[in-house]
């Protein structure tokens, strides 16, 4: 038997696999939400996750072995785990995976199946690494887990900032260096060493020969793969930042202007795609700077809030490729400022297409600001007569539902309230959304606003107009008057557009052009400004509350009867009416579960031995994980509030969480042994700052929101410690106790714990979709103070 | 099987046109498929055809060709000839077929493929389905299978007074509804969401 390495070296090792581990995680979710889509990326790296919990299984069936050979496992596991990394970027590329097939033909779920497979395998050997440390370390777990928790932040740190400079295969090149360096530290002998100094030579030459500049395979089923194939298109421009994958694509049969009048007699000008994750974002549009070739903004829904205000001062959210600032010119506003969080998008505009785009991103003309709507409405004092929310998806990925579970906090009745404040006296909010079928968006829209506007004559403030497939709600900072309400109505007939709703409005005066069934909109918005908002909602077959900052979902309308209302009698015809992603989270959380109970009930039966005693040590770890998970994915999604940024935000809580665990693993460590009262203490404090940032939460917000970005980054950064401090002494105190019972339970607790972390994830999703962020926080808040209850009996459970 | 198909995903959800149903009763949808998917040629579902392009569920195709009110004398433009299926049920029933097709292998593999099985009153064109085409305007009916970021203005133009347009909604994989565009006799635009089920409307009953 190999000796063991010394301490420092093993903490090296865990630090750098966990390091390894974390960045290949957000890469991989990253890479899937171009290949696929976010919820898709979802499904894939959750199951492949599984691997933390798996690895568990594997040291407690094999530890006797694992342990004597932990030497060559610290030394091949991560090689293994380099190799695994590497096949699976090829791999990506010859498993045709169509999601959206997924629910036509069963076949697409081998695929998924193998997927996931593959990609946890890398998982699966470094977190054998991880745990068979815990194991054979057990007198100093607290080290072991501040370095496990370290390596974790300083990887999720590095590949979070390092996103703005580098693209994924750059990101693969250093997971591998790091993965190399932790078998550096562990080398027992002298070809060990020769062998991982080669390998760390070879990296590099080998990035550049296969991975240098090799773009990320995405699925033919993308936007922009079905555009690129068309003649004559071709990819002009392409940049990986840390808001995705910009693209900018040449083709002349490129054509987006999704509201455009049935009657528009003008020429539309030459166009190049934008996409984002290879979904459409909008078009660039060629302006020469005359005025007469944009003359067909004047024939879109959008353009109605500029024949009811003159020389508007305009703030336009979401700048995309450029359309609404055309819009802005070609009527005139006299003061235009764009928000456009993509720096991306704005770079490529200011550079290489200024000439094509007319300059529409100048500096000097506009106020251009990169940042977060909802960051900038509420840290600007500036007031506007026009705000234009953009729309930045394609009608394909609505339809999919790929947005369901995407946070939005520009679409919640807080963020609304805070836009009519913006405005003048006078001022308009324009809010443009698809028209899907059966309604949904809009309806959705519409209640979020009147909720918005509660108490303050929402019914006088209000104005919706359609097209045949896209829907514009003006809200009015004050009250539409009858001179406007004609404007609206002279502007609809000219255009071929359709009232939906005004002051007054009739229904015989709705659905004329743009027919459909029922006047869907006119009947919503009636019945929501009477006495009927809690009938109607549900009533409604899709969930259409209105979105808030606790539960900021303005994607998710998935209501249980649909399946009920529509796939039972009408079968496979209604399949697209139903928004997947959120089944397809439920979907995930079964297998999750299912895989788990498995993977943790086998090894006992294999084992045999009694299992009296056990429920502690699987009710203790596992509450753990589902905590852990639930208190950092929330505090996630209120320092994007915060920080309005989600890559900062995501940045800074994810590593100031896992960094600061360690730190309290160490100082629980310096205690001695643990007592059941040590960690009664770090629970209550837990639970204690928990409350108060969800007792203060808004309080936290309009306080941070006079500094500059840098200085709430690093309060955001210190408001984590108090929590995630003693978050760190639960989890290694409680295998310590194992440990001076005997460590054979110890990988048995790293799975459950692994497990349950995994479900965690999945399971914050659908608590905050159904009851609200702050909802998960208290069942965190439960879980943890269960676990302090149960921590003096896993110290009395007998062994295998 | 494609008996089956008419009889279960047709006739039975409510598409009544004879020439309709005879179209896909004698179209051999399977010879429109790659050949791994022939065995799930006739199964209720969309299928993909390579380049994220999609042959689209039979009982779609039948009710898009039934809202069109065809005759043997309509002249038809498709935009999205895609794998010439739908293209081949439209020349069962009317005079000619102009079908524009923006992915070059696609255009040609459906123009031989069209050929082949000997649909010649089917003309297919490589190009941008955009501009319609203007040599032989106007069209009873036209239909626009690709994706649409609007409905392009030649088109309106290219359509016949009293003709129909019809356009699938949603995306290939998850088409919504149908979107019917109607020129009337003065030239009057209208268009009616044509759901292909019909869905509960807001009172929350069933119609």
């Amino acid at each position: 038997m190999t000796p063991y390495p010394s301490l420092k070296r093993i903490q090296v090792s865990v630090l750098s696999v966990s390091a390894a581990l974390i960045a290949y995680e957000i890469l991989l979710f990253k890479i899937f939400s171009i290949q696929y889509w976010h919820h898709f990326a979802y499904l894939i790296v959750s199951i492949a996750l599984l691997g933390f919990g798996s690895s568990g299984s594997f040291i407690f069936l094999f530890k006797a072995r694992l342990k004597k050979h932990f030497s060559t496992v610290l030394y091949l596991f991560p090689l293994l785990l380099l190799l695994s990394v590497w096949i699976n970027i090829y791999l990506s590329y010859l498993i045709a995976f169509n999601p959206l097939m997924i629910i036509w033909q069963p076949y697409e779920t081998l695929n998924l199946i193998f997927i996931s497979l593959a990609m946890f395998i890398p998982f699966f050997l470094g977190a054998v690494c991880i745990g068979l440390s815990f194991s054979v370390c057990t007198g100093n777990i607290y080290k072991i887990y501040f370095s496990n928790m370290a390596g974790s932040g300083i990887g999720s740190l590095l590949v979070l900032l390092t996103v703005f400079h580098t693209g994924p295969s750059e990101i693969i090149l250093i997971i591998s260096i790091i993965t190399v360096c932790a078998t550096l530290a562990v080398t027992s002998s002298r070809i060990q060493t020769a062998v991982s100094a080669i390998i760390l030579i070879a990296i590099v030459p080998l990035y550049f020969v296969l991975l240098h500049d090799r773009p990320v395979y995405m699925g033919t089923f993308k936007d922009l793969s079905i555009a690129r194939s068309q003649k004559g298109a071709k990819i002009q421009a392409e940049t990986f930042g840390p808001l995705g994958l910009v693209t900018i694509l040449e083709s002349p049969a490129y054509h987006y202007l999704p509201d455009l009048s049935l009657n528009c007699p003008f020429k539309l000008p030459k166009q190049k795609g934008l996409f984002i994750n290879g979904n459409t974002a909008g078009a660039i549009n060629e302006f020469t700077g005359n005025l007469k070739d944009i003359r067909f903004m004047d024939y879109r829904t959008t353009s109605l809030p500029y024949k009811l205000l003159n020389d508007p001062a305009v703030l336009i959210i979401g700048g995309g490729g450029g359309t609404e600032i055309l819009n802005a010119k070609y009527h005139k506003a006299k003061d235009i400022s764009i928000v456009e969080m993509n720096r991306d998008i704005i770079r490529f505009i200011q550079g290489k297409y200024r000439r094509f785009s007319g300059d529409i991103y100048n500096p000097v003309e506009y106020r251009i600001f990169a940042e977060d709507g909802r960051g900038y409405l509420q840290n600007t004092k500036k007031r506007f007569d026009l705000i234009q929310i953009c729309l930045l998806e394609s009608m394909e990925s609505a339809s999919a539902g790929v947005y369901s579970l995407n946070e939005n906090y520009l679409f919640t009745t807080e963020s609304l309230k805070i836009c009519v404040d913006r405005l003048n006296p006078g001022g308009i909010l324009s809010i443009s959304r698809w028209i899907k079928n059966p309604p949904r968006d809009c309806i959705k829209l519409l209640t979020t606003a009147i909720a918005a506007l509660e108490a303050e004559n929402a019914s006088e403030s209000i104005i919706m107009i359609r097209s045949w497939q896209m829907a514009t709600l003006l809200i009015k900072n004050g009250l539409f008057n009858k001179e406007e309400i004609e404007t609206v109505k002279k502007f609809c007939k000219s255009r071929l557009f359709d009232l939906c709703y005004y002051p007054g409005i009739k229904k015989k005066e709705t659905n004329i052009v743009n027919r459909m069934d029922e006047s869907y909109f006119f009947i919503a918005a009636t019945r929501l400004l009477s006495g009927e908002r809690e009938q109607f909602y549900n009533e409604y077959p899709f969930y259409i509350r209105p979105a808030t900052d606790n539960r900021p979902f303005f994607g998710h309308f998935f209501k249980l009867a649909v399946l009920k209302t529509y796939l039972a009698p009408y079968g496979r015809i209604a399949i697209p009416l139903i928004d997947w992603g959120y089944v397809l989270v439920w979907t995930a959380l079964g297998i999750l579960v299912l895989l788990s109970t498995i993977l943790i009930l086998v090894p006992i039966k294999l084992i045999g031995g009694s299992p009296r005693g056990k429920a502690p040590v699987f009710i203790y770890f596992g509450c753990l994980g589902l905590a852990y998970m639930f208190l950092e994915m929330s505090f996630l999604q209120q320092f994007i509030r915060y920080l309005y940024d989600p890559v900062f935000s995501a940045s800074v809580v994810i590593g100031s969480f896992l960094i600061y665990s360690g730190i309290g693993s160490l100082i629980a460590g310096r205690i001695g042994t643990v007592r059941p009262k040590h960690v009664l203490f770090a629970v209550v404090f837990i639970v204690t700052v928990g409350i108060i940032y969800m007792k203060f939460d808004q309080l936290l917000e309009n306080t941070l929101s006079g500094f500059s970005l840098w200085m709430r980054m690093l309060l955001c950064s210190l408001l984590t410690a108090p929590l995630a401090v003693p978050m760190g002494i639960p989890f290694p105190s409680g295998l310590s106790r194992l440990a001076e019972k005997g460590e054979d339970m110890i990988p048995w607790a790293w799975g459950i714990n692994g497990f349950f972390s995994v479900i965690g994830a999945s399971a914050t999703a659908l608590i905050a979709i159904e009851w609200g962020f702050k909802s998960v926080v208290f069942t965190a808040l439960i879980l943890y103070l269960l676990s302090a209850m149960i921590y003096r009996k896993i110290g009395n459970c007998s062994s295998w | 099987m494609r008996k089956e198909m008419v009889d279960e995903q047709i006739v039975r959800r409510g598409v009544r046109d004879r020439d309709v149903i005879q179209a896909m009763m004698s179209v051999p949808r399977h010879q429109f498929v790659p050949e791994k998917r022939v065995p799930m040629a006739y199964d209720d579902t969309p299928l993909s055809i390579g380049y994220g392009q999609t042959i689209s569920q039979p009982y779609i195709v039948a009710y898009m060709t039934e809202i069109l009110n065809l005759d043997e004398e309509s002249i038809v433009l498709e935009i999205g000839t895609g794998s010439g299926y739908q293209a081949a049920i439209l020349s069962c029933i009317v005079k000619k077929v102009y079908t524009i097709e923006i992915i070059p292998e696609l255009a040609e593999s459906a123009s031989l493929r069209l050929e082949k099985l000997g649909y010649k009153n089917v003309s297919v064109k490589s190009g941008d389905g955009y501009y319609g085409w203007p040599e032989h305007t106007p069209f009873d009916a036209i239909i626009v299978t690709a994706a649409a970021g609007h409905i392009p203005p030649p088109l309106l133009k290219q359509l016949k007074k009293g003709g129909r347009m019809v356009i699938p909604v949603g995306g290939h994989f998850m088409i919504q509804s149908l979107v019917l565009v109607e020129k009337d006799n003065a030239g009057e635009i209208t268009t009616q969401n044509l759901m292909s089920v019909c869905f509960v409307p807001l009172t929350g009953k069933h119609k």
